[in-house]
């Protein structure tokens, strides 16, 4: 009987856990992953723009990230925002989405020069708004 | 004495310091941490040399690998407790690893992943089948240092030789960088990577195979235990280092086996990305060949099987079906899908609860001065073998709390 109280207890609290409400904890942390996104994806965009890695290792690369990038999109788009936090996570899956955009582009594209340096640059841009809305909550 | 006969330790050490778990680990300690971890790849790394060295020794002087000696030493039961656990952290290693070798085939070829985990296992198969254990020493042992690219990443680039002289002395955390429980995370699995029981398992057999005697060995033991896992212990700081060095300050954290290579790329260019690459694959290569052979090597030696790559696989058909069977599951395995990241994370973490069981019996037996005779440990060996079977139930008894607590690293 304890048994079984405990495991719905468990059930109950793992519930409570998984909520998906944008807490602004939670909103620092899914800054904090496009942050790092953006920029592997600004040094990997800059390394094809100047011919620095071969284009399967670049094509591939990039679908990996931009695999990561529309999970975190589509897990931030599947948040409650809170009064806090509505700006910061509507800003936060717009700029997720637009990294997921990016990265395709990269992908389908690993050779072209001038657009990976262009790819690069809204890259850069991404990373730094993403670490504003980690650093202002 | 000729160089290559160190290929032993290189590749036990390739297998232990740079597979593709530490490889991602290393990446990840360097781009969290900066250079404050050195030390904790130093500790592993004399903790390995310790006990590979002893296990030479006493696989040298028995004439029987470590597997066996565990199992007289402990009992059947007990002995085949280690053999489970010790097969079930191989089996992870091994799938580990073959997806490791089809991630890497993707980056350097641009195919899709499934049909490139289909090369990987006819590769190895192929690779292990044909090639002698002496042939795979040295391509895979000195194929893996192709990594030493990283080592050129770091003195070329704008490394703080203070602050990694600094690195090299245990320190703890920096505000700046996580909270403790991160830190010892991954303090515990750098430091635990390099103990692995695989290693010794492998090491000790390849002793064996390569017909090693005490009286004209054991200094080719010592040279070899301590050029090889000091070798590898050099790439998996050179790999930190490099990763401290182009993701720190961006804020990049490196959770693809992709991501590593750019710590050599980036800064030297696409010769370096190439050269890291192929390091890598070597290396992870080598891994795949410890883990596997050693589970067989494990199983025979257990049930008293015939065993050795310097039999035809026809003369040792049972050791040769269980390398077979391994790397197909390992193979089935990962065509499920599975991060093999994740999943080498795991078998780090799960690994270190089998370590005292593997080292603790040979510590006894290679302190048995009535076993061992003028090849007994010293006062210097005994003290050091003590030491970090201390440090090594340390290691076991917080490595699975300290995975759940941080969510594998990820706070």
């Amino acid at each position: 009987m304890s048994f079984r109280l405990i495991c719905v207890i468990a059930v109950l609290a793992l519930c409570g856990c998984s909520g998906s409400q944008m807490t602004v904890y939670r909103l620092q942390k899914d800054a904090g992953s496009l942050g790092s996104l953006a920029a592997e994806g600004q040094l990997l965009a800059d390394m094809a723009a100047k011919a620095g890695a071969p284009s399967s290792y670049v094509s591939t690369h990039s679908s990996e990230l931009g695999a990561d990038a529309g999970d975190l999109a589509s897990v931030v788009g599947s948040t409650d925002p809170t009064a806090q936090t509505a700006r910061p996570r509507h800003q936060l899956l717009e700029l997720a989405t637009e990294a997921t955009a990016l990265f395709e582009e990269l992908e389908h594209a690993p050779n072209d020069r001038g657009k990976a340096q262009k790819i690069a640059t809204r890259f850069g841009h991404i990373a730094d708004s993403a670490t504003k809305i980690e650093e202002q909550g | 004495m000729k160089i290559f006969q160190i290929a032993l330790g290189v590749l036990a050490a390739i297998g232990g310091f740079v597979d593709i778990g530490d490889l991602v680990f290393n990446a990840q300690a360097g781009a969290r941490f900066g250079y404050e971890l050195i030390w904790a790849v130093l500790v592993g790394a004399v903790g390995i040399i310790v006990y590979s060295e002893m296990c030479g020794r006493v696989a040298m002087v028995a004439k029987r690998p470590v597997f066996e000696i565990v199992r007289d030493r402990m009992g059947y039961g007990s002995g085949l407790a280690t053999l489970f656990a010790g097969q079930f952290v191989n089996l992870l290693t091994c799938v580990a690893e073959v997806g490791g070798i089809a991630y890497i085939l993707r980056y350097l070829l641009g195919f899709e992943v499934r049909p490139m985990i289909l090369v990987a296992f006819a590769g190895l198969v192929l690779v292990l089948w044909f090639f002698s254990f002496e042939g795979l020493e040295r391509v895979f042992g000195f194929g893996g240092l192709l990594l030493l690219v990283f080592s050129v990443a770091v003195i070329t680039g704008p490394t703080d030789w203070d602050a990694l002289a600094h690195g090299a002395i245990p320190n703890p955390p920096q505000a700046a960088h996580g909270g403790w429980l991160i830190w010892a995370y991954f303090v515990v699995g750098v430091a635990s990577a390099s103990l692995m029981p695989y290693e010794v398992y492998f090491f000790s057999s390849g002793a064996i195979e390569d017909g090693w005697a005490p009286e004209s060995e054991s200094l080719l033991n010592k040279l070899t235990s301590i050029v090889g896992f000091g070798l590898g212990a050099f790439l998996a700081i050179s790999v930190m280092v490099a990763s401290a060095l182009i993701f720190l300050e961006p804020g990049i954290d490196p959770e693809f086996l992709g991501t590593v290579p750019l710590g050599a790329g980036q800064p030297l260019g696409e010769w370096a990305l190439i050269v890291a690459l192929l390091g890598m694959l070597f290396a992870i290569g080598g891994a795949a060949v410890d883990a596997t052979l050693s589970g067989a090597y494990s199983m025979a030696q257990f049930f008293g099987w015939e065993w050795g790559k310097y039999r035809k696989p026809g003369e040792a058909p049972r050791f040769t079906l269980t390398w077979l069977v391994f790397l197909a599951i390992a193979a089935l395995v990962v065509a499920t899908g599975i991060d093999p990241v994740m999943v080498t994370e795991y078998s780090v973490i799960f690994g270190v609860v089998a370590m005292p069981l593997t080292y603790l019996p040979v510590l006894v037996i290679a302190n048995d001065g009535g076993y061992m005779g003028r090849y007994a440990n010293g006062p210097m060996s005994r003290a050091l073998g003590w030491a970090y079977f201390a440090i090594i139930i340390l290691l076991a008894l917080t490595a699975v709390p300290l995975l759940i607590l941080t969510n594998m690293g990820a706070g």
